[in-house]
């Protein structure tokens, strides 16, 4: 059945594809919870060895990538500014923007990770630093892994869904008049945001 | 009947195969989870007759203790996430949510086919699976054995993985169609308590599955690559997996029992002709659950080495779930006790489930009590609790839905005495299936135990004469409904002279659902135009 | 216009508040940095946390657009929220009284 048919405008749809839209970004927040949980289990197990373990993270870059992210959200909530005033050149400088940011955030990431193998910081079984305070340390890196890859493949998947946005307002499927799917990819890219300001604390400051 | 021409029913629009294959339709959208569900019971309880078949003997009757460790693990993974979570919200909920609060359709369409695909993908991955070396871990997938055991736990956890974004896509779906699509004049207190169980349903489903798919991607991980997280060699804690794998699992046996209560409260309201006692304290309770379910998890790990402290808090927090589930039991009684009761198939489904519910909630507070756990926790005290409140709760459940929505999907009547006779058979043979196994628990005899001492020989034997009963009966009932869908007389628009409002619109319904705009002025409780009681 | 083009909810955030969120922003992620540089000790994860907190807030009302959506949106993001501290509250709850 159309959406015409089911709905009493068009409105009413646009309200509800934001519902639900809301409610998947509550579903993908709650993909993280279970490592949240593993995190704070294991540092309230191993309190000295996560805080040394946090301490031997680049903070440098990670708070980089923290401004690059939250960058990267300002340009995507500017792209929509931008198109809801009728200016479609600027929405689509600033995806690109914000895309050209997060493709930086997975390249520092990709620094980062290859600085940790080449110290034998890899994940799981594939660890073999002796450096550190071996079964907290190994515990917190291999969390850490999971936390920020799962993290990083929301960003790729994210960058997808903004290239996709870019092309349907170049082609002016997406505009100035209807451009729901641009307010709900931002949401998503907006929780990556999220997601990543609270893992930046967790993994990089509280040594 | 009615004399006026009549729109064509959705089970003809004239494009075939593609019709179904492609349809948006969220009443075919039902029925191709109907198929899809009945082949998942049928798969999942043969696997259940060849455990019991095996359990018959002390030793080896028919496989070896490895086949056997697979044959359970099989039976859970289907029966939980093939057939139990997916089959009355994706059947029931989907052919009747819209009807029920007015609407033409569900809020999302093709999410909705999306959905059943899904569905069907993971299904598929999760049997590659089965025939691709089995899995021997139990439907629990608890660490470490999880990843150290052989066989294709990679496969399954994909699979369930993918059947967990179905059951979110599905959860999305209702939440918004409930919010957004009721017809002008159906406010949230003017709709089936049935579309409430639902949403409560689904509201578990987008928050609690997330949880499961991160588990089961640790597992995967852990299985084929090492993550040493639940390793006590590695530093790890096995019973971090046990928290989170059962934060979903417990909520998630709140969406196996939750849309049953619903179905439950329409067929009681029905049968005796009277608006539920109290509609608000079934909604009230129904939502009550949903909460209360995501507190308990711990109640399933008291012997795993677990806090005192946790033992404690989860102990007491799951008492709460009773209380809600016996506020439905006795708003349902007492809807019963001064209405006009008529007795047909999906009313004696009610009977049985009424005991079975009671009983198996009872034992639930029995288990949840930390200190007599210790006794029966992983013996059969735990799998009769569990069973009588998934079949003897779920199921009955589901097969009295089936009874009573049959008229109204097919156009059709079955017979009433065949009905009985089904009934009968599948309580009583569910009764002896699993009585003797709180006997068995309480006696000691653990679950998943290939063999067992001599002496609890003939509670295995009374249990699986018991399943070969209900297999017999499940296998009447279907017979019996299927003869209905070709010979069975045609059934009028309200054969239960029910109020709600699915039953003002034709057997079966047309495509749009509605021939004339429904009529919100008369609730769905509102038998003889008594007031709603809210 | 999408979303909304009615007077009775509302405004789109103008220009100039997205402009001050990022200043915000980035204004709290350095006093994040610099609260690690302190000697905190045990208060030191909460006072990050709560930052965070705020941070995820600013994102929220200003990027997200939350305080115009509807009720049920907002009731996702705190109850996701409260989840996430249920579960963290039962694993930990466990692992420190063992």
């Amino acid at each position: 059945m159309k959406p015409e048919e089911i709905y009493a405008d068009r409105r009413a749809r646009t309200h509800a594809l934001h519902l639900g839209m809301w409610i998947f970004l509550g579903s993908e927040t709650l993909l993280f919870a279970g490592l949240f949980g593993l995190y704070s289990a294991y540092r309230a197990q191993f309190p000295a060895d996560f805080a040394t373990a946090v301490g031997h993270n680049d903070a440098t870059i990670g708070t980089i990538n923290t401004l690059v992210l939250i960058v990267s959200s300002f340009f995507v909530a500017w792209s929509i500014h931008a198109l809801r005033g009728g200016h479609r050149r600027m929405c689509i400088a600033s995806l690109v923007t914000a895309m050209a940011l997060g493709a930086s955030f997975l390249g520092l990431k990709t620094i980062e990770y290859s600085h940790h193998f080449a110290e034998g910081i890899a994940p799981g079984a594939q660890y073999t630093s002796t450096e550190l305070p071996e079964a907290g340390a190994r515990t917190f890196f291999t969390l850490y892994y999971a936390m920020t890859g799962l993290h990083a493949l929301h960003v790729i998947a994210g960058l997808a869904i903004l290239g996709w946005l870019a092309t349907r307002v170049r082609r002016r499927r997406t505009t100035t008049e209807r451009h729901v799917e641009l307010e709900l990819g931002g949401l998503y890219w907006h929780l990556i945001d999220v997601v990543w300001i609270f893992l930046w604390p967790l993994l990089y400051l509280t040594g | 009947m009615t004399e006026s021409p009549l729109p064509e029913s959705f089970w003809r629009d004239g494009r075939g195969l593609r019709g179904w294959l492609l349809t948006t339709d969220h009443k075919r959208i039902g029925i191709l989870f109907f198929f899809g569900t009945t082949l998942a019971l049928i798969l999942g309880g043969t696997f259940a007759l060849v455990l019991r078949l095996e359990l018959l003997t002390p030793d080896k009757t028919l496989v070896d203790a490895h086949t056997y460790n697979q044959l359970f693990t099989h039976h859970g993974v289907v029966m939980v996430w093939m057939f139990l979570i997916p089959s009355i919200p994706g059947v029931f909920g989907n052919f009747f949510v819209p009807i029920m609060i007015g609407a033409k359709d569900v809020a999302f369409p093709r999410l909705n086919l999306a959905s059943f695909y899904v569905y069907l993908l993971g299904s598929v991955v999760t049997l590659v699976a089965l025939v691709a070396g089995g899995v021997d871990t139990g439907w629990t997938f608890y660490a470490p054995y999880s990843a150290s055991t052989n066989g294709a736990v990679g496969w399954v956890v994909t699979g369930v993985f993918i059947l967990g974004i179905s059951t979110i896509m599905s959860g999305i779906n209702f939440i918004v169609t409930i919010h957004t699509l009721r017809a002008k004049g159906v406010g949230w207190m003017g709709i089936p308590i049935f579309v409430w169980t639902i949403y409560a349903t689904s509201i578990i489903q987008v928050l609690a599955t997330p949880v499961l798919g991160l588990s089961l991607m640790l597992v995967g991980i852990d299985h084929a690559w090492g993550l040493g997280l639940f390793d006590p060699a590695a530093g790890g804690d096995p019973v971090l997996f046990q928290h989170l794998f059962w934060f979903y699992s417990h909520p998630a046996v709140y969406i196996m029992i939750l849309p049953a209560l619903g179905v439950i409260t329409e067929i009681v309201c029905t049968f005796s002709r009277n608006p539920p006692v109290s509609y608000r304290l079934l909604l009230v309770s129904a939502l009550g659950i949903a909460f209360v379910g995501f507190l308990t998890w711990g109640h399933h790990m008291f012997i795993a080495g677990m806090s005192t402290f946790d033992s404690g808090v989860f102990g007491a927090l799951s008492m709460l779930v009773a209380i809600f589930s016996a506020i439905k039991v006795f708003t349902w009684v007492a809807t019963l006790y001064g209405g006009r009761i008529s007795l047909g198939t999906p009313i004696l489904y009610f009977f049985g489930f009424s005991f079975l519910f009671v009983f198996g909630g009872m034992s639930g507070v029995a288990v949840a009590t930390s200190s007599l756990d210790v006794h029966w926790h992983d013996t059969y005290f735990v799998v009769a609790h569990f069973h009588f409140i998934m079949v003897g709760g779920s199921l009955t459940a589901y097969l009295a839905a089936l009874h009573y929505w049959f008229p109204k999907v097919t156009g059709r009547q079955y017979s009433g005495r065949w009905g009985l006779v089904s009934a009968m058979m599948v309580t009583l043979g569910f009764f002896f299936t699993f009585m003797p196994q709180f006997l068995l628990g309480n006696a000691g005899m653990p679950r998943r135990y290939y063999s067992y001492p001599d002496r609890y020989q003939w509670l295995n034997v009374m249990s699986t004469a018991g399943a070969s009963v209900l297999a017999l009966g499940l296998l009447l009932t279907v017979g019996a409904l299927a003869v209905a869908c070709v010979r069975g007389k045609r059934a009028p628009a309200d054969p239960w002279g029910s109020a709600s409002p699915e039953w003002q619109v034709p057997s079966p319904p047309p495509q749009h659902n509605f021939v004339t705009p429904p009529d919100p002025r008369h609730g769905p409780y509102d038998y003889d135009g008594r007031e709603r009681s809210e | 216009m999408d979303s909304t083009d009615s007077a009775d909810e509302p405004s789109f955030p103008s220009g100039r508040s997205l402009v001050i969120a990022l200043v915000a922003l980035a204004g709290l992620t350095v006093v994040s940095w610099g609260a690690a540089q302190l000697a905190l000790g045990a208060a030191g994860t909460p006072v990050a946390l709560g930052i965070a907190a705020t941070k995820a807030g600013v994102v929220a009302v200003a990027f997200m657009e939350l305080l115009r959506a509807s009720t049920l949106a907002r009731v996702i993001a705190l109850v996701t929220v409260g989840f996430i501290a249920l579960l963290c509250a039962g694993t930990v709850g466990d692992v420190a009284f063992r």
